[in-house]
């Protein structure tokens, strides 16, 4: 996979983004970030990353408004969303993010590896999508 | 209140379970052990249910927490005396008691601790010095 | 409205001294401000009050033709506040304008009607001003007060190495969101200045662990192991591990230890160190020089 893909983190938390960009960074994706739903949309429409990687509990809008408003799009509804939160970890919050459009839901703290993975897994499903 | 007694016996804490537990029980001891485990640093709790013949998901929800708390303080929780019909019931309601081993006895359950501990300890030494 | 500036404009001397003798020796408060400075200060707001009162009228203070009067209050407030001024005495020294101002008024309004729709008008538009004072008195502390917050944030999460490669931040004091952010910057930054590999967060000094807590430091902890550090949590105390056990807080795979002590050793380990006892008792360390070398 070319490893000139862009993941769009979004965290209103400065420094875990830091965190996540330097990570996904280190992985060979390029990075960039948004610290809230409205700026994530705009951000999103705008630098068409190839996957979002979104926080739930954001100060304007929640993650799971901000992947609807992404799918129902047609700029940025062919973009995978991958859940990762540390604060809405049941179950259910699972089937909120599905039912939303999400590609996948990750609860912190999570392995670097199995972060990876699911984000490659996204990636390659979506590009799959693309070409059938 | 009585409160039930918790045993020191060397690197380990006993509790030994024989009347009926109640809410206000169950909660001395919860504040009992995390007192003492965290006191004497302790890495392993041994609960001796052998006089328990029959258990409901009172019971076993405290045992579960215990473990729980236990594990917290990085102690480890063995079950011992287990009879079967309490096994039986344990399973029929649900209450696996993951992370809970279980030992026929007071003595098997310590030799079970010691064992589990050295292992953990053989797994972090195994990343050896770099030099 | 322009009556009550033709007034002040006419007889702004009298108004002036009457005004600065009304403030008696309580409000006064020569200990803190000089009789120049105070005829300065005085004589500074009377004017700008004339002029607007001409532009503005007198129905409401928030237009631009008031805009100087209200400048000019928020330096008053800010620099009598400086000087040792309580709120209310900068408010009285505003207030205290209305019986010189009523006076003059007395002087040139004969219609009884008239006069109590000036002296009215006055008293409202002093009370406001007197007030605004007061609220930019309290606008200031409680910008200082933000200040002084960041500040103890930045001075409460110091993070330290332990060892080589082991690094443990010290939580005091309770979890927000703001406070994490801070303290995840500096973990971060001296995981990756120390290049270390292990980081012990040791939550002592947290007074309680709710959700939002627990949630606040999980986050810390995926940071961390972004970066490369795997994290020890330490110094959970037996009310906080019933607590965390309780609210169903999952630290699943995450290791816990009690004591900050244990944590550091564990580290230890992990690293492939230890520590050992120097051999020898000080006796014979000493003694083997000259038994053996002889």
């Amino acid at each position: 996979m070319s490893p000139s893909l862009t993941i769009l983190a979004v965290d209103d938390n400065l420094a875990f983004n830091y965190a996540i960009c330097h990570m996904l960074q280190q992985a060979g994706y390029q990075c960039l970030n948004a610290q809230t739903g409205s700026a994530a949309i705009s951000v999103a429409e705008n630098g068409t990353p190839d996957l979002v990687l979104l926080d739930i509990n954001l100060p304007d809008v929640n993650g799971f408004e901000v992947c609807r408003r992404l799918k129902s799009n047609p700029k940025t509804q062919n973009i995978p969303v991958v859940f990762l939160s540390a604060t809405q970890t049941s179950a259910h919050a699972k089937e909120m993010g599905k039912s939303v459009g999400g590609e996948g839901f990750l609860f912190a703290p999570v392995e670097t590896a199995q972060l990876l993975t699911v984000i490659q897994g996204a990636l390659l499903r979506a590009r799959n999508a693309r070409s059938a | 209140m009585e409160r039930i007694p918790i045993l020191r016996m060397a690197d380990f804490l006993l509790v030994t379970i024989q009347v009926d537990m109640h809410d206000r029980l169950a909660m001395a001891l919860q504040e009992d052990l995390t007192t003492k485990i965290t006191e004497n640093s302790s890495r392993g709790v041994l609960i001796d249910i052998s006089s328990l013949e029959i258990v409901d998901s009172f019971i076993g929800r405290m045992l579960a927490n215990i473990a729980s708390m236990a594990r917290v303080l990085d102690a480890q929780t063995v079950v011992v005396g287990m009879q079967p019909a309490v096994a039986i019931t344990l399973v029929e309601l649900g209450m696996s008691l993951p992370g809970v081993k279980t030992a026929l006895n007071v003595e098997l359950g310590m030799e079970l601790l010691r064992e589990s501990l050295a292992e953990s300890l053989w797994e972090m030494g195994n990343d050896g010095p770099e030099d | 409205m322009s009556v009550i500036s033709d007034v002040l404009r006419n007889q702004e001397a009298t108004i002036l001294s009457e005004w600065i003798r009304e403030m008696a020796a309580a409000t006064r408060r020569a200990d803190l401000m000089s009789d120049n400075d105070l005829r300065l200060q005085a004589t500074e707001l009377l004017r700008q009050i004339t002029a607007a009162t001409q532009n503005g009228g007198t129905d409401r203070i928030d237009g631009p033709e008031w805009k100087p009067v209200r400048e000019l209050l928020t330096d008053i407030s800010a620099s009598r506040a400086a000087q040792g001024f309580s709120p209310s005495e900068t408010a009285t020294f505003v207030f205290s304008l209305k019986r010189s101002l009523i006076e003059a008024l007395r002087k040139e309004i004969k219609d009884p009607a008239a006069l109590f729709q000036e002296v009215w008008s006055s008293t409202v538009v002093l009370d406001k001003l007197g007030l605004y004072t007061t609220d930019a008195f309290i606008k200031s502390r409680d910008q200082l007060i933000a200040r002084q917050q960041e500040e103890m944030l930045e001075l409460s999460t110091p993070v330290v190495m332990l060892w080589d490669g082991i690094v443990a931040l010290p939580l005091i004091g309770t979890l927000d969101s703001a406070r994490t952010q801070v303290v995840m910057e500096s973990l971060l930054q001296e995981i990756v200045r120390t290049n270390s590999r292990t980081a012990i967060i040791d939550i002592t000094g947290v007074p309680t662990v709710d959700t939002l807590v627990a949630q606040h430091l999980l986050k810390t902890i995926t940071a961390a192991r972004l970066m490369g550090a795997e994290c020890i949590i330490s110094g959970i105390r037996p009310q906080i591990a019933q607590t965390i056990v309780h609210l169903g807080i999952n630290l699943a795979d995450i290791t816990t230890k009690a004591k900050l002590s244990d944590a550091f050793a564990l580290a230890l380990q992990r690293a492939g160190r230890g520590v050992v006892r120097l051999n020898g008792d000080k006796r014979s360390a000493v003694k083997s020089p000259v038994t053996k070398e002889d």
